[in-house]
């Protein structure tokens, strides 16, 4: 028990940060190195920063590109987006002390569990998404399912005094021992952030490039 | 590369059915040439449009303006398309034996 | 021709040799077109669109080709690009070296590559799907990437290569037209203006250190003449000081088939206009009624040609007419134009080069009844003839582009009531002449510059 304690709430998620800021930083920084590409623009697109900044907004929050031209998609992923938006937003709010996290986190963790399950549901029973699909982007989705499965079924979402492990993390003294379905939640959430960058989740990173650099041009 | 049988003897042709080499031309193989492009008679009309191209094909190494070919044979478009289907630069040219026409026509 | 992939080939057998081993060669030559080095023009966003693509399908709900065909799964543009994507990850990644099954990567065989060199001649890269993608995925730049793999290892379209480029760098037109024949052509065309306008256009040609160089598509001349007229009479009645220019002073031919299919050549021709442009040392070149040739000129040649290595401006003749037509110096009466007119927005004037609302100015004023094709401007439906598909009429192709491309425009042309359909692109125009003809449409098709022309108030 003790290793097991030791190994997941103390060792792996300075593994999990590192991965995931450095794989994210390195890949990033590929990116920006990489040479300016011939004019490839879309038109039209958003000459300001203003104007860049609403699209983009718009994009994130109301998936507008699906809400237009893949409606029947457009539902799920919302759902499952929201989800995972409003658990970031709870692991911030945990960590900044405000109660209300816990209301995002469990909402989040519900609408992650739904979303992900109705997309999944989607890519095996719709003939057009099924054909397109490799196994894993069914990996992908079914791994962000078992992971807000075990955080909603350990109750560490709703958990406000899970935040004094948190906190702990950041002094390098890990608040241990946890309860062992802590310990399931957070082995997913480790290996999840360890198995992201190397992905096509990393999107929303891929984003800022597919847009700035060449959909919408590059400021000369 | 493929080939028309003209009374026994073979013609190359490209793979659009232009012939491969235009001093093989003569009356006979615009005749298969017009087979192949669902012409089943060569009328006078026909033949007016097939000797001005090779006329004009002979003094400027190009076919004509698709205009100028109506001007001066005197049919419009629409004639040119009545008796060649597949149009002035794909049908009339190739039985008169010039070479596929190349560029955006 | 055997079927390698549809019923349609646009490959001959000579230039495909489908039976000869190819693989190797085009492994290392994909391999280059990873690296950035020598890859550079695209990398960031063939790169990004091989290893990104969330498998949403939004891409497939917005293709001509896919829901024209009744939505056949090997016309997904996924589909289409999973055809590489499956070799670069199998050869060029680790997961798809270690668990090929697990991320869909795929050994590379003679029959898949037969196929693949037949799709990406099915897509004509309008980039629609790029349009709408959530994460601005390119469908478009991987066929286009595939295509230059292809040509790396000599396998390209006649029409586009040898019968193309190649030929417009040899006789200064894709064409093939001699100097004499161009100045005959000229000669005719002053003649035609006469004969139906009642007025005399004096055609420059060769004039060096005019203000504008004037080059169209070196097929106008020969199949749409009446672009080439109608331009001639717009800058007769401009008063501008302007040229055409004869094979005998360099390229005369805007076009440029690189853009479809490889950089070498693009390049190629590309410096070749250049040249021509400095050696007759014009101030601006306008780019005639030619969509790829605008792409190229406008916006693909700035980051490959230093600036001052091209000391000249870059126009479209459209940009021109809406100029000269709102500032007053070419008067038109749209009663002259009185038949309901539409405009079909070119993918490489809309989508790829942001002119939506000159021709539409430009068309209001000059017809006296313009109506709108729905969709339109971003969302508008490429016609299936760009990319140099105009002119493929191998191995069925024709079919091929009227039964998914040309089905879709047919039913536009039809619900907008229109008996004429403006177009700014010689493709286009190759595409729709086919399009009328095979749904039989009580439609013609007319330049931009003839409808300007046709309305001039002299």
């Amino acid at each position: 028990m003790d290793f097991w304690q030791s190994f997941i709430g103390g060792f792996l998620p300075y593994i999990a940060v590192a991965t995931l800021v450095f794989g994210l930083g390195y890949k990033v920084t590929c990116w920006l190195k990489a040479p300016v590409n011939l004019h490839w623009e879309l038109f039209p697109y958003p000459h300001t920063l203003g104007g860049q900044l609403s699209e983009l907004l718009a994009e994130v929050f109301t998936l507008r590109s699906l809400f237009h031209h893949n409606l029947k998609l457009w539902f799920p992923s919302l759902v499952m987006h929201w989800g995972i938006y409003a658990v970031v937003f709870w692991l911030f709010f945990l960590l900044v002390g405000a109660p209300v996290a816990i209301y995002l986190g469990v909402a989040g963790g519900i609408l992650t569990l739904t979303g992900s399950c109705l997309l999944f549901l989607f890519r095996l029973f719709v003939p057009g998404l099924r054909q397109i699909s490799t196994p894993v982007e069914y990996l992908n989705l079914l791994f962000i399912f078992l992971l807000a499965l075990a955080a909603l079924a350990s109750g560490a979402l709703g958990d406000f005094a899970f935040r004094n492990y948190f906190i702990s993390l950041l002094t390098f003294k890990p608040h241990l021992p946890l309860p062992g379905s802590y310990l399931v939640f957070l082995l997913l959430l480790w290996l999840f952030m360890i198995y992201l960058p190397f992905t096509r989740m990393a999107h929303f990173a891929v984003k800022y490039f597919t847009y700035h650099k060449v959909k919408w041009g590059e400021v000369e | 590369m493929p080939a028309i049988n003209v009374g026994g003897i073979e013609i190359e042709v490209d793979e659009d059915g232009f012939i491969a080499d235009p001093s093989k031309w003569n009356e006979a193989v615009a005749k298969a040439l017009a087979e192949t492009e669902g012409v089943t008679e060569l009328t006078e009309n026909h033949w007016k449009v097939v000797n001005y191209l090779r006329q004009y094909y002979q003094q400027f190494g190009i076919a004509p303006m698709i205009r100028k070919l109506c001007k001066e044979t005197g049919f419009s478009l629409k004639e040119i398309y009545d008796l060649f289907p597949s149009g002035p630069a794909k049908g009339a040219c190739k039985i008169a034996g010039l070479p596929k026409p190349t560029g955006c026509v | 021709m055997r079927k390698v992939f549809d019923d349609y080939r646009v490959l001959s057998d000579e230039t495909l040799r489908p039976d000869e081993p190819r693989v190797e060669k085009f492994l290392q030559a994909m391999k280059k077109s990873l690296q950035q080095r020598d890859n550079w023009t695209f990398w960031l966003p063939y790169t990004l669109s091989l290893d990104t693509c969330m498998k949403c399908g939004t891409c497939a709900e917005v293709c001509p080709v896919y829901l024209a065909s009744g939505k056949k799964d090997i016309y997904h543009p996924v589909y289409r690009s999973d055809m590489l994507r499956k070799v670069y990850k199998r050869y060029f990644t680790l997961p798809g070296r270690l668990f090929p099954g697990l991320v869909g990567a795929e050994d590379l065989t003679e029959e898949k590559l037969n196929a693949m060199a037949e799709n990406v001649y099915r897509c004509t890269i309008c980039r629609r799907c790029a349009y709408v993608c959530p994460v601005a995925i390119d469908n478009g730049v991987i066929v286009r990437e595939a295509r230059k793999i292809f040509d790396a290892i000599d396998i390209a379209p006649d029409e586009l290569k040898k019968n193309g480029t190649q030929k417009q760098i040899k006789f200064g037109n894709a064409t093939g037209t001699p100097a004499n024949a161009f100045l005959d052509m000229i000669e005719f065309l002053e003649e035609e203006i006469e004969d139906t306008k009642g007025y005399k256009v004096k055609i420059p040609v060769d004039k060096e250190g005019a203000e504008y160089l004037l080059i169209h598509n070196a097929g106008d001349y020969l199949a749409f003449a009446e672009t080439v007229m109608g331009a001639a009479e717009v800058m007769d009645a401009a008063g501008v000081d302007w040229t055409l220019n004869s094979p005998a002073k360099g390229v005369n031919d805007a076009v440029n088939y690189g853009v479809f299919y490889s950089d070498a050549e693009f390049t190629t021709i590309v410096k070749a206009h250049v040249e021509t442009a400095k050696k007759l040392g014009i101030k601006t070149l306008v780019v005639g009624e030619c969509g790829h040739a605008f792409e190229a000129l406008k916006y693909l040649m700035l980051r490959l040609i230093p600036p001052e290595e091209r000391p000249f401006e870059v126009k479209s003749i459209l940009e021109l007419e809406d100029e000269w037509i709102r500032e007053g110096r070419i008067k038109v009466d749209p009663e002259k134009n009185p038949e309901p007119v539409t405009y079909h927005d070119s993918c490489k004037l809309g989508r790829l080069g942001g002119m939506y609302e000159e021709p539409r100015r430009i068309l209001k004023a000059c017809c006296k009844d313009f109506r709108e094709l729905t969709p339109n401007r971003e969302m508008s439906i490429c016609c299936g003839g760009g990319s140099g598909f105009a002119i493929m009429e191998k191995g069925d192709f024709r079919k091929f582009r009227m039964e998914t491309y040309g089905k879709l425009k047919a039913e536009q042309l039809k619900a907008s009531g229109a008996s004429i359909i403006a177009l700014a692109c010689s493709n286009c125009k190759g595409q729709f002449r086919e399009i009328i003809n095979y749904y039989q449409l009580p439609v013609r098709f007319a330049g931009v510059s003839e409808l300007v022309a046709n309305a001039l108030v002299r």
